[in-house]
């Protein structure tokens, strides 16, 4: 029925549609050509009657061009279902015959993709995803860089913004804001007490912010402009989270009114929950009251973004706004023509997602960096076993070839298994990725990241999953597919026994898979010796005060109920006093600055003593305002003199303590007492009287700041200020956790709309100030263990696998006289000659990379001897330890029972 | 009478599913074979049998491959396929029943309606 063999010949003659069709209509104008010859015509007269019979050649050509490739495409695509149906279905069934071989790939691709989804779903939450604004790669951030004291970041002034707003036509738009915190309350009755009041972390924002970055409110409006001029009504948009917590969700509320910090203000809309900004946990927005006639151009209390025009760059932008810069002094008459030249004050033009993001894009590329090594350890691991499996099955490959399969379906074989396998484990490490995004996102990791919120789990994250486990299934069946083409079915059927030769061969490429194992896991541990550490020198850090026993509490005082410094002033002697009454507690005392907390600002400071060059600019110094029982109550010790007396608000104190380091600076081997020095600008002299120990303010990282105490109570050219949000800290025997409940009730009894917040014991703090250090040293360290173990198990199994084949060989050695010893010793030999070139690659790969960590580590070279040496030394002893064993395996060979043969 | 996927597109299908009944031949073979027993009355464009052999093929209905023809040329046979004999049976009985139908509507006197 099929026609003759000599037709079938071609069947599996694939041939591109379009040459098939030329020859099948040449074939056909030939053939009628020979007919009009044969009956007289002379040769051209027979093309062209032969053209005309047949009709438009082009178009017929066409027509079956497109039916034959359609038909083709559809005949590979089933063909390739239906091959891909078969292999996997053998695939299964034979693993289904070593499941201990299946469970442990399962188990070591599941580790090594799950945790690189994991992170890479983090990576892509934190760093890829475009933010949640329109159009988001055309929004910026704005600060600039004050060259004043060695260069510092500094945000934005409202004399900076108005400039920028009038006359940067890089921007088509221009946004500020402030953040601050709030006391929020129901209804319109400031210090009605039937409701709690609630502490909301808040923003105050220009009219134009919203629309800048392109946010449509849920319900109701977003601001309109002209509001945000001092005088304007008082209104608030409100966070969809807090409107549904605290407000019921209840719509009607647009129009209503609240009380933000004691004022009332209108509700006129409702901002989505996926509009997150400036900060995760913004919950409401009031317009910021700039007056154009009374800017401090200088005070950089704000921050601001703007929108780039369609086709403007970045640089372009930072080009503009450096020229409109020159023009603030011409702006604001009150400066000094030269400012921007006195203060090198440079713009600066980021991607909102930097501002946003901050630097934790580092951390997080290095994650990912060590759990991809993890992953190709596992791979390298796993490709070795599949050597071992495909030794054994060099039989059953040599039949096949015999028979006249192709390469290509031998190498199928491998693949299929390897598809089956990456599969499985791509789908428990997809699970375990899931989980840890769910708890990262819970919180209960305790790990801190922006736009926690935005990581998830979905379908971006289930395609990296799948291309990671399609490419480990490639991977690990590269190598037993390509050495299946060099099996000669002749030369292994022959033999009776497994042939030594073969399995020589993948002995060697299984060495190289256990060198690079070896290389990579050093790589790991490296990292994590490097970050042990700076943790461990981090942790040596002394804050300078004694967190034991110390619980810290932030109080803030609506400025409507607290208008003069007098009733602050009164109000913080009031706290303390029920404080101290409280069971147990020691000690109190109130601070504007807590340590560790990056509370504040630096001044510039005028030091009687050491007067400046007319030209030259103070240098800038941190300024926490403390109570007079602030270094008894936190443990830190007056190195000279004493505190300041207690506060008064009708004769404020001009007495201020400094620094150890700050005394160091200007009064190197004098006496720092009775010392004058006063912020610039001030008219009032403040005296030292006290020299205290050094304290790290801002970050255990950061050098202890060269700092002024100032009393909590003082006189700036304003008037009598006394901070009106500050942080009470109570030393107390015990647990300081447990007196939580105690102060806040304390705090609620003096006055019951107050709200108060960020209660926490001040270890708390400090363990946060090395959490980011120990996340990492965690995930290195734990991902070094793995990559340890598995090469461990590599280099066992390579070595034990090298000692069954040479079984002969050894059983010989030790007939002619070798010792037990001396075959330990080969065979050993071997395992730790494998671990020191993967040491001696791994480490020269370390050496190139570990600079990448540099912004991470603190105190320690990236080259630290210390840590390389210790890291070698452990990669080495691992070896020795999992070379042992198959060492004594050779050594207990029976001469005469291995040379008996098999 | 609406055409359904597995009707035969046309008169030209037809006829090459009935020259292949013979026997396995190239596209040229097809073309002899109408030119010879409809003697020439037909005028069928031979260009026109190609597009219908892919078809065909692409159905299912016949199969092809390349072989060597009767003057050792490389020449593209056609087969029918078990389903191709079932089609050219079923299209051969519906084309036997449509002539005759419309012979007999050809053949009626005009009024001779009952």
């Amino acid at each position: 029925m099929l026609g003759p063999g000599w037709m079938r010949e071609r069947r599996f003659w694939r041939r591109a549609a379009d040459h098939d069709v030329d020859d099948e209509l040449a074939f056909h104008l030939a053939m009628r050509e020979e007919l009009f010859e044969a009956a007289g015509l002379d040769r051209q007269a027979a093309r062209d009657a032969a053209l005309r019979r047949f009709g438009d050649v082009d178009d017929v050509r066409a027509r079956c061009l497109t039916i034959a490739t359609a038909r083709e495409r559809r005949m590979k695509h089933l063909e390739l279902r239906s091959a891909l149906r078969l292999q996997l279905g053998h695939a299964f069934r034979r693993l289904r015959g070593a499941p201990g071989f299946a469970a442990a790939v399962v188990l070591m691709l599941a580790l090594g993709i799950g945790a690189t989804t994991a992170v890479f779903g983090v990576v892509d939450g934190v760093l890829l995803r475009p933010l949640p604004f329109t159009e988001p790669d055309r929004l910026v951030g704005l600060s600039h860089i004050l060259g004043v004291d060695g260069d510092r970041p500094v945000e934005q002034s409202d004399a900076t913004y108005l400039l920028y707003r009038r006359d940067a036509r890089a921007f088509s738009g221009v946004a500020l804001w402030r953040e601050l915190d709030v006391n929020v309350a129901p209804g319109s009755q400031s210090g009605a007490s039937d409701a709690e009041a609630e502490r909301v972390v808040a923003a105050a924002v220009d009219a134009s912010f919203f629309s800048v970055l392109g946010a449509a409110p849920l319900v109701g409006r977003a601001f309109a402009r002209g509001e945000d001029r001092p005088g304007a009504p008082a209104i608030v948009v409100l966070g969809e989270a807090l409107w549904r917590r605290r407000f019921g969700a209840d719509p009607q509320i647009v129009g209503r009114q609240i009380t933000v910090d004691g004022r009332p203000r209108e509700v006129v809309g409702i901002m989505p929950q996926r509009f997150r900004f400036p900060a995760e946990a913004t919950g409401l927005w009031y317009p910021l009251a700039i007056d154009s006639a009374r800017t401090m151009p200088l005070n950089f209390a704000y921050s601001g973004a703007a929108r780039l025009r369609p086709g403007v760059t970045r640089v372009a932008a930072e080009d503009e706004l450096t020229r409109v810069l020159a023009r603030l002094a011409e702006a604001y008459p009150g400066l000094p023509t030269d400012i921007i030249e006195r203060t090198r004050l440079q713009p600066v033009v980021t991607p909102l997602r930097d501002v946003i993001v901050g630097d934790v894009s580092r951390m997080l590329w290095l994650l990912l960096g060590a759990v991809a090594l993890l992953l190709a350890i596992a791979c390298a691991n796993v490709a070795s076993l599949f050597m071992v499996r495909a030794e054994g099955g060099a039989r059953e490959v040599a039949v096949r070839r015999a028979l006249g399969a192709r390469a290509g379906a031998i190498a199928a074989l491998y693949l299929g298994e390897g598809l089956v396998l990456a599969a499985a484990g791509g789908a428990a490490g997809f699970l375990l990725a899931a989980a840890a995004a769910r708890a990262l996102r819970s919180g209960s990791t305790g790990i801190e990241l922006p736009r926690l919120a935005e990581i998830a789990v979905d379908e971006r994250v289930l395609l990296f999953a799948l291309t990671v486990a399609l490419g480990s299934a490639l991977m690990v069946s590269l190598l037993p597919a390509l050495r299946a083409r060099r099996i000669a079915p002749g030369v292994v059927l022959k033999e009776s026994s497994r042939s030594a030769t073969a399995g020589r061969d993948r002995q060697r490429a299984r060495s190289w898979l256990v060198v690079a194992q070896v290389a990579l896991a050093l790589v790991l541990v490296a990292g994590s010796a490097l970050m042990a550490r700076s943790f461990d020198r981090l942790r040596d850090v002394q804050p300078g005060f004694d967190a034991s026993g110390i619980l810290t509490m932030r109080v803030a005082l609506p400025r409507a109920a607290y208008r003069d410094a007098a009733s602050v002033a009164q109000f913080h002697e009031r706290l303390l006093g029920e404080a101290l009454a409280l069971p147990g507690v020691r000690g109190a005392a109130v601070t504007d600055w807590l340590p560790l907390a990056d509370d504040g600002d630096n001044m510039g400071m005028d030091i009687e003593d050491r007067p400046l060059a007319a030209d030259a600019l103070p240098a800038t110094h941190a300024v926490p305002k403390v109570g007079a029982d602030w270094f008894r109550a936190m443990g830190i010790p007056l190195i000279a003199g004493r505190t300041f007396g207690p506060a008064d608000a009708a004769r404020p104190s001009t007495e201020v303590v400094v620094s150890r380091a700050f005394a160091a600076r200007y009064w190197k081997g004098e006496s720092a007492l009775g010392k004058r020095l006063r912020p610039s600008g001030w008219a009032e002299w403040f005296t030292v009287v006290g020299v205290a120990g050094d304290v790290h303010l801002r970050a255990l990282e950061t050098p202890a700041e060269e700092a002024v105490y100032f009393p909590v109570v003082f006189r700036d050219p304003s008037g009598v200020r006394a901070p009106s949000t500050v942080a009470i800290a109570v030393r107390v025997a015990g647990d300081p956790a447990n007196l939580t409940p105690a102060l806040r009730a304390a705090a609620q009894r003096l006055d019951p709309a107050l709200a108060t917040y960020d209660e926490r014991p001040m270890a708390a703090v400090l363990g946060a100030a090395t959490a980011r250090t120990r996340v990492v040293l965690l995930t290195l360290a734990a991902a070094s263990a793995v990559a340890l173990a598995i090469g461990a198990v590599g280099l066992y199994g390579v070595l034990a696998y090298g000692v069954a084949l040479r079984r002969r060989e050894i059983g010989v050695r030790l007939a002619l006289g070798a010792t037990t010893a001396e075959v330990t010793r080969m065979i050993a030999g071997r395992g730790v000659a494998l671990a020191a070139a993967g040491v001696a690659i791994g480490l020269s790969v370390t050496l190139g990379i570990m600079r990448l960590l540099g912004g991470l580590l603190y105190d320690v070279s990236p080259t630290d001897p210390v840590a390389l040496v210790a890291t070698c030394s452990v990669l080495l002893g691992v070896a020795v330890v999992a070379s042992w064993l198959p060492a004594r395996q050779a050594a207990a060979v029976a001469p005469a029972e291995a040379l008996r043969g098999e | 009478m609406a055409k359904t996927e597995r009707d035969l597109y046309g008169t030209i299908e037809l006829l090459v599913l009935k020259s292949l009944s013979w026997g396995p031949t190239h596209g040229f073979g097809v073309a002899r074979w109408v030119e010879l027993v409809s003697g020439d009355e037909l005028h069928v464009e031979e260009g026109s049998l190609y597009p219908a052999l892919h078809r065909l093929e692409a159905e299912g209905w016949v199969e092809a491959e390349w072989g060597v023809s009767e003057n050792r040329r490389r020449a593209k046979f056609y087969n029918l396929t078990p389903l191709g004999r079932r089609m050219l049976r079923a299209e051969e009985g519906r084309w036997e029943r449509f002539v005759a139908t419309m012979t007999r509507v050809l053949a009626a006197a005009p009024g001779s309606v009952a």
